[in-house]
């Protein structure tokens, strides 16, 4: 009841300071809103003989009671400028910020390895996750570029300023293909190439994290994608990257990074073999009018830099499905259901201490799923469930007779995730949320972990494309 | 290994020469390709291509034109489209552009030929002006994108489509100039009844009614010993009962009809567009229902309806669910039927 009372506060707030500012559009309108003839500063009653403020304050109680349960959300608003005649749309801004706050019961240090992803928060307290530019727009007939820089404040307090994206895309390439090049995300998966903002929570999931690195996939290259002429949608979607960097984990990566326990060396690159190749396969069908289908295959090919001669394979598949009714209140209600598995075959090259071999040449095979369930079950409110598991191939290597340490290398710990989340739009440009995990972990001092966050998020500036 | 992919890619390069030498000696004889981004414009097209085009619509009349999701099959749809006909004024800016982006398909995107943008001819009212953010909600910036609402619309955005038709296809020009004359003079005659416009004439009437100056030329003029005003029919005539009627409705998605049929919208649900109104609006609102005796409260099927019952319940005035988009009630299954449905479920509400 309390909490009820609160949303009639804070809805009557929030229809007070809107009285106040311009109406809407109204020009033409034969007759004028009847706010616009009553105290502009005043949500009590005004003057009519029929309503008394006891009536008024009545009514009120009973739309707030009402409406307690469904409340509602703008629709998209584009950047606003009066049309005359034609407008010239030369650059699209937007400035999107993304925080958290929360803790976990597991240490801060253990936390770190917790939450593996680069925008996942790391720390007891606050997290800024993602504070983004985006820059949008069509260069000439052909081309349109894209590009988003990403500012963060990392766990040591410093802030660092990353090119995250920086692109261009072609726009009539005949039959129907298309090319995208510079700086990107990697077309692996779903996830992969969203950004933090759209996500369904919080954090990554770990395999994501693990085996495609903690800011995902992405580097320097070029990438071919066909829409084929199947009577059913079918994108056929070719890449290759540079294969060093953090944001090539699982590849080149950074030389002195240990993986498994071999130090990454700092390796060439010789051939073409020995850049990053990335296939998808992306289909979709519709079930009816009101349930889609969106299945893919995704690999990843490249060097790593254990040794010399060594690769690194990354399959994937993934199915997205979403229920949405024809008739739906602004998106509201609808159900997604998204899996993915990601497999990963690591060539890691042999390797000595200073008694002599450490270990032999091995080939280790990590991997892991999640799957959520995300709820719409009524405007603006979403509910979500996540399970993830994800585990490293550790058996099959010893160094120097010692097996493997779950405290020293957690990126192949064996990891159960359990999440569910809640999250309120107040409007499509922003977003309040709060999450729990339930982790187990053989690197955990205690195996278990309870951890809470809440999240926020504000958009501004031009008008993102929705993706599906 | 060498020669499998060699062979793979060879294959693959015959299949995808087949498949466009296919696609483009078929499109010089079949019928035209054409996607709408809604029914209004999809049905429209049908009545204008008759059997020289081929029509297919992205969203259905029952759903929220604001909110519709870029589904990937819809981008097989665009894929193969010679033209595509938006309703423009950025109502569908949430789905149209990224369809577009990724339908690859040059005939159709941003200022080509094959994009129509059937707001275009249309006088568009209720445009912001001065400094516009979001704090006041979603407002259309370019103005009101709902002018579909108006009847005397449905015939300019004919005269669009059938432009783009004739110059996709100048041999059949005169077929599809035949079929848009045909169209808009029957909604000529369903507006203003056809014995008024046999008399003066759909150009003229069309003319006076977008003046504001029907009503005293009709009274001042007069045939065969009656006045004009007596002779007054279709929806124009049928609605005269409600002329000057309160209204509410829940978003600014029907101020053109509003506009031509002469309600007097007397307030919103929505205090802002596309935002849920908080409680105090709703009192007011409903304080001056009654203080001004509004006729009637409408609502789309799609919106949220419990709040609009309480609004109408309240404020003592009948709750009518309109439909938005052709299909997007029973019997609103074409243009015309459209407002036959919307005039009737209007009539017989104030009639009560
Ligand atoms: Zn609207």
């Amino acid at each position: 009841m309390r909490r009820i009372r609160f949303f009639a506060w804070c809805l009557g707030m929030l229809a007070l300071t809107a009285e106040g500012r311009a109406e809407d559009f109204v020009p033409a309108a034969p007759v004028p809103p009847p706010a616009a003839t009553s105290d502009a500063a005043s949500p009590s009653p005004t003057v009519e003989p029929v309503a008394t403020p006891q009536d008024q304050k009545a009514l009120e109680g009973e739309f707030a009671a009402a409406l307690a349960r469904d409340k509602h959300e703008p629709e998209p608003a584009p950047s606003a400028a009066p049309r005359p005649g034609a407008a010239l749309s030369l650059l699209d801004l937007s400035f999107d910020l993304l925080g958290a706050g929360g803790g976990s019961s597991a240490s801060e240090h253990e936390q770190q390895s917790l939450e593996a992803g680069g925008h996942d928060p790391k720390l007891r307290g606050f997290t800024i996750q993602n504070v983004e530019l985006t820059f949008a727009g069509v260069v000439d007939p052909y081309l349109r570029g894209d590009a988003n820089i990403v500012l963060q404040i990392n766990p040591l307090g410093e802030s660092t300023i990353e090119l995250e994206e920086a692109y261009l895309t072609t726009l009539d390439l005949p039959f129907n293909l298309q090319v995208k090049a510079g700086q990107f995300f990697g077309a692996f998966g779903r996830l992969n190439a969203t950004h933090p903002h759209t996500w369904d929570f919080v954090d990554a999931p770990v395999v994501n994290s693990r085996l495609l690195g903690g800011d995902g996939f992405r580097n320097p290259g070029a990438q071919l994608s066909w829409l084929t002429p199947l009577p059913f949608f079918t994108e056929l979607t070719a890449s290759v990257h540079n294969s060093q960097g953090e944001t090539a984990a699982s590849f080149r990566s950074t030389p002195g990074d240990v993986v498994a326990g071999r130090t990454l060396i700092d390796r060439s690159v010789r051939s073409m073999g020995d850049l990053v190749y990335l296939v998808r396969l992306r289909t979709s069908f519709d079930l009816g009018d009101e349930v889609t289908l969106v299945p893919g295959l995704s690999a990843l090919f490249g060097p790593n830099a254990t040794g010399l001669d060594t690769h690194s394979e990354i399959y994937g598949a993934d199915l997205y499905m979403k229920w949405k009714p024809l008739r739906n209140d602004q998106g509201w209600p609808f159900v997604a259901w998204q899996s993915e598995g990601i497999y990963r075959r690591y060539q890691a090259a042999a390797v000595f201490d200073k008694v002599g071999l450490a270990d032999t040449r091995k080939t280790l095979d990590d991997w892991g799923v999640y799957s959520q369930l995300v709820w719409g079950f009524a405007r603006p409110w979403n509910f979500g469930v996540r399970y993830d598991y994800a585990r490293g191939e550790h058996d099959a290597f010893t160094l120097a007779g010692v097996g493997y340490d779950s405290a020293s290398d957690p990126l192949r710990d064996q990891r159960h995730r359990i999440s569910g989340v809640l999250t309120y739009y107040p409007s499509e440009f922003s977003k309040i949320r709060l999450q729990y995990n339930f982790d187990h972990a053989q690197f955990l001092s205690a195996h278990d972990a309870h951890s809470i966050y809440a999240q926020a998020e504000i958009l501004f500036g031009a008008h993102g494309a929705h993706k599906f | 290994m060498k020669k499998l992919s060699t062979a793979i890619v060879a294959v693959s390069l015959c299949a995808l020469t087949w498949l466009t030498v296919d696609a483009n000696t078929a499109r010089a004889e079949a019928p035209l390709n054409v996607v709408a981004s809604l029914t209004d414009f999809g049905k429209i097209a049908e009545a204008i291509g008759g059997d020289k085009v081929r029509v297919t619509t992205i969203a259905s009349g029952v759903q929220d034109p604001h909110f519709v999701d870029p589904k990937p099959s819809y981008v097989v749809k665009l894929r193969d489209a010679d033209l595509f006909l938006v309703n423009g004024l950025e109502l569908e800016i949430g789905w149209v552009p990224p369809l577009i982006d990724s339908a690859r398909n040059g005939r159709i995107k941003l200022g080509a030929p094959g994009y129509v943008d059937c707001s275009k001819n249309i006088p568009v009212i209720e445009v912001p002006t001065g400094q516009v953010t979001r704090a006041e909600g979603d407002v259309h910036p370019y103005g009101n994108p709902h002018y579909m609402t108006d009847p005397l619309n449905g015939k300019l955005v004919a005269e669009t489509i059938a432009a783009a038709f004739s110059n996709a296809r100048p041999a059949d020009a005169a077929y599809f100039d035949a079929r848009k004359k045909a169209f808009q003079r029957a909604i000529d005659e369903a507006t203003f009844g056809k014995e008024l416009v046999e008399l003066v004439g759909g150009k003229k009437l069309d003319r006076l009614a977008r003046a504001g100056e029907l009503e005293p030329f009709l009274a001042s003029e007069s045939a065969s010993g009656a006045s004009l005003a007596t002779k007054l029919g279709g929806w124009l005539g049928k609605m005269k009962a409600l002329h000057g009627a309160k209204v509410v409705f829940y978003h600014k998605s029907y101020s053109y009809f509003c506009e031509r049929f002469g309600l007097a919208v007397d307030g919103y649900v929505e205090l802002k567009p596309g935002i849920q109104p908080g409680p105090s609006h709703l009192a007011e609102l409903v304080t001056a229902m009654r203080r001004d005796g509004v006729k009637l409260v409408a609502t789309h099927a799609f919106y949220d309806e419990k709040i609009a019952k309480l609004v109408a319940d309240k404020g003592g005035a009948p709750l009518v669910t309109l439909p938005l988009n052709v299909g997007g009630s029973k019997g609103a299954d074409d243009y015309i039927r459209f407002f036959d449905v919307v005039t009737d479920a209007l009539t017989r509400a104030v009639g009560k």
